[in-house]
């Protein structure tokens, strides 16, 4: 093992075994893969990655640690990461601001080493069945300040859920002087011109996720514009000039994980990754089986099988007092969940996250048949996923739930 | 008394205080009439304030609130008629919930004497799930009968309402979060 996967390792496991207040909103998995994938060196090459990652949310702020190593014989090996912090500003009416900022790492054997990091903010819109976000960042990459907008749509039809996504990066060097010797201070000028250097990714795709029991589908596609350009300024005749390379990758994949406990899963894809322009790491075609463990955070299917069968569960946790628990499965996981019923007065009480899409509190009910609803950051109210439904009085959809 | 003209009128003796203080003050009255009336048939009025809390809540006007409670108030005392004097808050409750779902009073006064000495809110709020969520009837009553002529437990209740109830397609399925960034760009180690 080399120094920096050493390194690299040591980083993960500190961050993991960290005692924080959030620890048990801690999530995280591993998943460890053999495959293969054709490389620069355009050779079908075996490839082994260990993709760890974590996440911790705590009421408005949302933190992931995404890592990956991969070794190949001749694919691109290297160590990288992906570090993300978001703080979210509740809604206002239909609308929510995320703070977001985001570091980028790669370190190997292809391609450029280094470090890419932005902030900026992403507006989202709707909730529940569908809406969008537009994003604005800024930051500084490998050729110099980088500019990042973008936007999306989302909808759940059914049981799949789909988002169309579109986002342009751009970063720009400093201006660099051009001229065939050294700029002194005697003579005439030595810099005949100054050059600025850009980089711009373009991005479209379409993605669609299906769950379904222990089983996880999803399918995307997409096409990445990579814009190489330079502007140049001659200082003797103020003449400008430009010069543009665009190359164009369409980019296809495919992931199924079959999850047969609620901690390990199956895991095959196949597809074809777009060259990262940042750090010019090439495009590659890649398949890859492998098993996935999650800690902390238990695989969504759990959640799934238990919110059908049982609509809401609670656990007794003295007397009256129940430990109740729904599952929220918006799309978008909400910043605050609040639950309603004939045990809250009809107030609203916001509900704590546990995990997965269960939310959780505690609340004095005695034995009998209840009547509640839940609402999504300030959203409409609505019965919890899975419970049984009645229409009320007041031509309302009203969740209940059977407390023994 | 000319003063007392136009000024709100005083709250009835023992006037619940969330009527009071979430309700219209004509309407907390009015709903405390319906309470009394529960309290002087020993009826639960629990379940009537927090009907009238609900509606409150949901934006309900004034006469919808009155006619839930009413209604509410109506179906447990013809739930108590099914399941006799010894029963509890929570049988009359669900009771009323089965009523008001389809159940007729017979039915409900046959599950007493299919099941006399143990608790039935359980099996009344499975039948009342169970025809709300649009299980034909016939079914719904020959199951919960069966098993209550063959002394099935609560939680064996539960289970057919699980089994007979929509949980396909119909109801909310949860989906994982959208992604917000494309494959492969999450971060450039990713295949």
């Amino acid at each position: 093992m080399t120094s920096r996967y050493r390194a690299w390792f040591l980083g993960m496991a500190l961050v993991a075994t960290a005692r924080t207040p959030a620890l048990a909103q801690v999530g995280g998995g591993v998943d460890l893969g053999l495959g293969a994938a054709t490389g620069l060196r355009n050779g079908m090459a075996s490839l082994l990655t260990l993709l760890p990652s974590l996440s911790f949310q705590r009421k408005d702020l949302r933190l992931s640690i995404d890592g990956g190593a991969r070794s190949g014989a001749t694919a691109p090996s290297g160590v990288g990461s992906l570090s993300e912090v978001s703080q979210f500003v509740r809604r206002r009416g239909p609308f929510l601001f995320e703070a977001t900022g985001a570091l980028r790492t790669w370190n190997g054997d292809v391609g450029s080493s280094g470090a890419l990091w932005s902030a900026g903010g992403r507006l989202h819109v709707g909730g529940g069945r569908g809406g969008g976000w537009l994003e604005l960042a800024g930051g500084n990459g490998q050729i110099g300040p980088t500019t990042r907008w973008g936007g999306a749509v989302w909808s759940r039809i059914g049981s799949i859920a789909v988002q169309v996504q579109g986002s342009q990066q751009t970063g720009t060097n400093p201006l660099v002087p051009k001229g065939p010797f050294a700029d002194t201070l005697a003579g005439p000028p030595d810099t005949l011109a100054q050059e600025r250097r850009y980089q711009r990714t373009t991005d479209l795709g379409i993605w669609a996720h299906w769950t379904t029991q222990a089983i996880e589908l999803s399918v995307a596609a997409g096409r990445r514009w990579g814009t190489t350009g330079a502007a140049t300024t001659n200082l003797l005749t103020g003449v400008n000039a430009a010069q543009q390379v665009t190359v164009r990758n369409d980019w296809w994949a495919a992931d199924a994980t079959w999850w047969f406990s609620p901690r390990l899963g199956f895991n095959a894809a196949v597809g074809t990754s777009p060259p990262d322009f940042a750090f010019q790491i090439p495009a590659t075609k890649f398949f890859r089986f492998s098993f996935r463990a999650s800690f902390g955070r238990p695989s969504s299917h759990v959640e799934l099988r238990e919110a059908q069968v049982h609509g809401v569960q609670y656990h007794r946790l003295s007397g009256d007092v129940i430990d109740l628990q729904v599952c929220e499965p918006a799309t978008d996981r909400p910043r605050v969940l609040e639950v309603r019923g004939d045990f809250t007065d009809w107030r609203p009480v916001e509900l704590r996250y546990l995990s997965g899409c269960v939310w959780h509190n505690h609340f004095v009910i005695a034995a009998g048949m209840h009547s509640l609803e839940i609402r999504a950051d300030g959203g409409p109210w609505h019965p919890p996923a899975g419970a049984p439904v009645q229409t009320d009085e007041f031509e309302r959809q009203t969740g209940t739930v059977v407390v023994e | 008394m000319l003063i007392l003209l136009g000024a709100p009128s005083p709250p009835l003796l023992g006037q619940e205080a969330r009527l009071a203080a979430r309700l219209p003050h004509g309407t907390a009255v009015e709903v405390q009439r319906l309470v009394d009336s529960a309290a002087r048939l020993r009826l639960p009025t629990e379940p009537l304030i927090q009907k009238a809390l609900e509606g409150e809540s949901k934006g309900a006007d004034s006469s919808r609130i009155m006619v839930a409670v009413g209604g509410l108030l109506a179906r447990m005392d013809t739930a108590r008629q099914a399941l006799g004097n010894e029963a509890s808050e929570a049988e009359l409750v669900a009771g009323a919930a089965a009523l008001r779902a389809g159940a007729d009073p017979g039915s409900v006064h046959t599950l007493r004497t299919l099941r006399p000495n143990r608790s039935l809110f359980v099996p009344l709020s499975v039948l009342a799930d169970l025809l709300s969520d649009g299980v034909p009837a016939s079914q719904v009553w020959s199951s919960v009968r069966d098993m209550a002529s063959n002394g099935a437990s609560d939680a064996q209740f539960l289970r057919l309402r699980d089994r007979l109830g929509r949980d396909g397609a119909d109801r909310p399925r949860p989906l994982p979060p959208a992604p917000e960034h494309a494959p492969g760009e999450a971060s450039p180690e990713r295949p």
